[in-house]
C-alpha cells in the first residue's frame, strides 16, 4: 500500500487475476464493475482497476469493492494493490525510461569539449554509460549531472614539463 | 476514429510496434508487438481522467517504454504554463 498521510484523494485498487479470459469477457467485467481491465502478458494475469472513496479504510475497500469482483471472476487472485489516485496520476505520467545524453551533450551540460569528456571516462568518478551503442555510448542524464555537481574542477593545462618550459620561454 | 483524448497516446504507442485500432463497440484497442490485446479505451468515458490514467499505466505495465519529455515539449509546456498565468493575472485585473 502507497499512501502519503496527508493525501486524502480517492483509492485506487487493482486486483491481478491469473487468468486469460477472451475479450468480450473482459468487457463484461469491464461494463460490470464500471473498471478497466488490461492485461499483463508477462506476469501472466488480468488487471481490474476501479476507485474506492478515499475517506475509506483500506481494508473496508477491500470488502466493498474487490470481493463481489473475487465472486464473479472465478480465478486466483495473484495479488491486490490500492494507491491513492495522486500516485496513480503520478504513474501514469511517469516516463519508463531516464533521460539520455550522448557524449557531445555532456560536452554541453559541462562545458567542455567531447575529447575532454572521453578523458573523463576513465576516471573513477564519471558514471559508466547505460548503453555503448555503435553511434556512441550514452548515459543516464541525471548521473550525470550529480557526477557534475560533485565534479572538483581544474581550470587550465596541468602543469607539465612543456608548460614550464613554455612559461621560461615567454619570460625571456 | 481514435478518441482525441488518447491521440497522442496512439501516435506513440504505433510508432513503438503496437497495434491500435477502434473496434464496433466504439473502444480503441490496443495490442503490444507481440498481438496480445493489452487495453482499450471507450469512445465516451465517464472519467476521461481516470480511463486515461488507467490506460497509461496498464500499457507501461505491458511494456510500452515511454521516454522523458524532450526540452521542446519541455519549453512548450513552459510557456503553456505562462500563457495561463497570464490570462488568469489579466481576468483578475478586469
Amino acid at each position: 500500500m502507497t499512501a502519503a498521510m496527508s493525501d486524502s484523494s480517492e483509492w485506487v485498487v487493482t486486483a491481478s487475476y491469473a487468468i486469460d479470459p477472451p475479450l468480450d469477457v473482459m468487457d463484461e467485467w469491464s461494463e460490470q464493475f464500471d473498471a478497466s481491465v488490461s492485461r499483463v502478458p508477462d506476469r501472466g494475469v488480468v488487471d481490474v482497476t476501479v476507485y474506492a472513496p478515499g475517506d475509506l479504510h483500506p481494508i473496508d475497500v477491500l470488502a466493498k469493492f474487490i470481493d463481489p469482483i473475487n465472486d464473479v471472476i472465478s480465478a486466483e487472485l495473484a495479488g491486490v494493490e490500492i494507491v491513492r489516485e495522486s500516485e496513480w496520476q503520478r504513474r501514469a505520467e511517469a516516463p519508463t525510461i531516464p533521460e539520455l545524453m550522448s557524449a557531445a551533450e555532456i560536452a554541453e551540460e559541462l562545458g567542455i569539449t567531447r575529447q575532454r569528456v572521453h578523458q573523463l571516462r576513465s576516471t573513477e568518478a564519471f558514471p559508466a554509460p547505460l548503453a555503448e551503442l555503435r553511434g556512441g555510448a550514452v548515459w543516464d542524464a541525471a548521473a550525470v549531472r550529480k557526477f557534475a555537481q560533485d565534479w572538483e574542477r581544474k581550470p587550465g593545462r596541468p602543469r607539465g614539463d612543456k608548460q614550464r618550459d613554455y612559461g621560461l620561454a615567454e619570460g625571456r | 476514429m481514435v478518441n482525441s483524448d488518447i491521440k497522442g497516446l496512439v501516435k506513440w504507442a504505433r510508432s513503438q510496434g503496437w497495434t491500435v485500432s477502434d473496434d464496433t463497440k466504439g473502444y480503441t484497442r490496443f495490442h503490444n508487438p507481440q498481438g496480445d490485446y493489452i487495453a482499450c479505451y471507450p469512445a465516451t468515458p465517464s472519467n476521461a481522467r481516470r480511463r486515461m490514467a488507467d490506460l497509461e499505466v496498464a500499457l507501461r505495465k505491458a511494456g510500452l517504454q515511454v521516454p522523458p519529455p524532450s526540452k521542446k515539449e519541455l519549453a512548450a509546456a513552459r510557456r503553456r504554463a505562462a500563457e495561463v498565468t497570464e490570462h488568469q493575472d489579466h481576468d483578475e485585473e478586469e
